[in-house]
């Protein structure tokens, strides 16, 4: 059949087309004999990679820790509520003092201006915080924290700091209006509220159960130095007309300074992950 | 001692470990974590699931489909057991 195909005339060339069909065959057969074996031997690597034991346990087991300290400081959100705090204060500070001096003029034009520009310029704040919130950690993907479950000593601690943190707002509130306290120990007096929250968390996340989780202090901790530093009457405070820099300060300051420290520890914790979970490059790719 | 071999395998132990870390991953911080192509990811969670080692919530943020992946009870004791008989093995000396 074949050589009618190839319309093959001599004796010759029907020898030469019979040859080139048989070589052929040949080669089928070792292509098939050789694509078994590959594949038998692929299979054998297969098995041997699932049956072996891995020998860097101990740096598989540190994913979940690098894994947790990465979520705990993704500090991008909290620092984007700090600025807009201080944008708020900064933006429509101003403007209330120029609505002030106009309603006190009898100047009711430039009042309403100033009250609708401040609230514009709220809006426009907020409108602009939350679409930078919405972009943050994009590439990165988004990760949601487990809260572990409280144990009862836990949960009477927060139950009492709770409580505490009441008693110091309304002792903070009796000792500044009925008290009269000078301005410039506001900030202090504020500060007796944080004391409880500081046990709280020491209670919560204590620092050896979670070494990352000291960033959670640093905030508060900052704070009640700067209050002790300012009743040990060290110059730290600022006078007119910079007098609103003695609280914004001690609370959008060091936010921010937490949250970038938060957000390079976060970057560093990346980086250990990302080392930790391809530490053989293409080899965990496969299945 | 049986080594559960869904973990066994180098990337889904990986997955499972970030997970442990955390309530919820999305797939993609996952995929750049892991430094897997897409399919090859989906693959390996589409095995975790079957397993019911996973739960999988799919949802829309804005107009982008988003998926998040969530460590079982079950998935966290299998993990935990995985872990225990590897210690085993790698104890008593075997392969």
């Amino acid at each position: 059949m074949f050589f009618h195909v190839f319309e093959a005339k001599t004796a010759e060339k029907k020898f030469l087309i019979f040859l080139f069909f048989v070589c052929n065959a040949d080669m089928s057969v070792v292509y098939y004999v050789q694509s078994n074996k590959l594949e038998a031997e692929r299979s054998n690597i297969m098995n041997a990679q699932q049956n072996q034991v891995p020998q860097n346990t101990e740096k598989l087991k540190e994913i979940q820790k690098w894994t947790r300290r990465y979520a705990e400081n993704r500090t991008l959100p909290f620092l984007v509520g700090m600025l807009t705090f201080l944008f708020l204060f900064l933006g429509t500070g101003g403007l209330f003092y120029v609505a002030g001096n106009a309603y006190r003029a009898g100047n009711m034009l430039l009042f309403w201006v100033c009250i609708f520009a401040v609230v514009l310029v709220s809006t426009a704040i907020i409108l602009a915080a939350r679409f930078i919130e919405r972009l943050l950690y994009r590439k990165e993907g988004q990760v949601t924290l487990a809260i572990p479950k409280k144990t009862k000593r836990q949960q009477t601690a927060g139950r009492v700091a709770g409580l505490l943190f009441g008693v110091c707002v309304m002792i903070s509130i009796i000792l500044v209006v009925l008290c009269n306290i000078p301005i410039k120990y506001m900030q202090p007096v504020s500060a007796i509220c944080f004391i409880p929250l500081i046990i709280a968390i020491g209670i919560w996340q204590p620092p050896s159960v979670n070494p990352a989780g000291f960033l959670v202090w640093l905030w508060p901790t900052l704070y009640v130095i700067h209050a002790i530093l300012i009743v040990a009457g060290v110059p730290i405070l600022f006078r007119k007309p910079w007098i609103f820099l003695n609280m914004l300060i001690p609370i959008a300051g060091y936010g921010i300074l937490c949250g970038l420290i938060g957000h390079i520890y976060s970057r560093y914790a990346l980086k250990k992950l990302k080392g930790l979970t391809h530490p053989e490059g293409d080899a965990a790719n496969g299945d | 001692m049986e080594i559960d071999k869904i973990i066994h395998e180098p990337a889904r132990l990986r997955v499972m470990m970030i997970l442990a870390g955390l309530e919820q991953a999305d797939f993609k911080f996952l995929v750049t974590t892991l430094r897997l192509t897409r399919g090859n990811l989906n693959r390996h969670m589409e095995k975790l699931e079957s397993a019911g080692y996973l739960k999988v919530k799919r949802s829309i943020k804005g107009k982008v489909r988003n998926t998040s992946y969530q460590l079982t009870q079950e998935g966290s004791k299998a993990l935990a057991q995985y872990w225990e008989n590897l210690d085993a093995v790698r104890r008593s000396g075997q392969p």
